[in-house]
């Protein structure tokens, strides 16, 4: 018999933040994809002068790393939740919950110094 | 004594078991496409992170650039970066292959962003009697939005 699997209690908060992240990502992923492809100088191809117009400018160094952090918890939340209902054994959800967390903490941090570090190589 | 039943065994015959409705096929294929986003994002992260790498700045981001936009200038034509030489090679062949791949994307992210706030309403309780008509009336916007965004892709080509 498949082993059944008591609902956790609380998840309250995660549940909260999943969903408004996901209305906040809406329409900023939205923009963003527009804004990247659409309003640049040439009309086929992202170039880097326009990339760079944007992003020495502090205010939009702050909307990305924003968008950064909300896509990341949104997405590996919804990846951890994935892997909820597959998974039932102890160390199989904790070994997957430990590569998910340390993963979206690398990838932050790698974005975010990027993005912080702008025009400079 | 507990007895894990097979993952893959139980999960592959029972597919095609269950009664496919609606709300059902939007769930599973929410998860899929939730899955290829994060995996998009992965992807995406390590393209951009190249903005500030390379000797002359913004040399390999340009590169990589023309590489996704399929379209051969003369520049890359005569630049002999292993980005160049890439682009050189597969773009006679497969045509902008990038191209039509970020319309595919395009669809993804319109189909997982409009699903999303589909389940936004059905739990704050309004659309649960009539998550089916929001689900089309959303398809409707989510192609208008997919026509919109691919002809302005492929306008160039």
């Amino acid at each position: 018999m498949i082993k059944y699997k008591s609902s956790s209690s609380g998840g309250k908060l995660f549940w909260f933040f999943q969903r408004l992240t996901g209305f906040l990502l809406l329409f900023i992923l939205l923009f963003h994809f527009f804004l990247i492809h659409f309003c640049g100088t040439e009309t086929h191809m992202v170039t880097f002068e326009d990339v760079k117009a944007r992003l020495v400018s502090p205010y939009w160094k702050t909307l990305d790393i924003t968008f950064l952090f909300l896509a990341l918890f949104h997405g590996f939340y919804g990846l951890w939740m994935i892997s909820d209902d597959y998974f039932r054994r102890p160390w199989v959800r904790i070994a997957i919950f430990g590569v998910l967390c340390t993963l979206g903490l690398i990838l932050a941090i790698f974005g975010s110094l990027t993005i912080i570090n702008f025009p400079s190589s | 004594m507990k007895k894990y039943i097979k993952f893959w065994r139980l999960r592959m015959l029972d597919y095609l078991r269950y009664r496919w409705r609606l709300g059902m096929a939007a769930h599973v294929f929410h998860r899929i496409t939730g899955v290829a986003l994060v995996l998009y994002l992965i992807i995406h992260l390590w393209i951009t992170h190249y903005i500030s790498t390379g000797p002359v700045p913004g040399q390999t981001f340009n590169h990589l650039m023309a590489l996704f936009s399929g379209i051969l200038s003369p520049e890359v034509c005569m630049c002999n970066c292993p980005i160049c030489r890439i682009n050189r090679f597969i773009t006679p062949m497969v045509g902008p292959i990038f191209r039509y791949l970020e319309v595919i994307l395009l669809g993804i992210i319109l189909f997982h962003s409009l699903n999303g706030l589909r389940i936004i309403l059905i739990d704050t309780g309004w659309g649960v009697k009539h998550h089916k008509v929001i689900f089309w009336i959303l398809l409707v916007f989510g192609m208008c939005g997919f026509l919109f965004g691919a002809w302005q892709f492929l306008k160039p080509i």
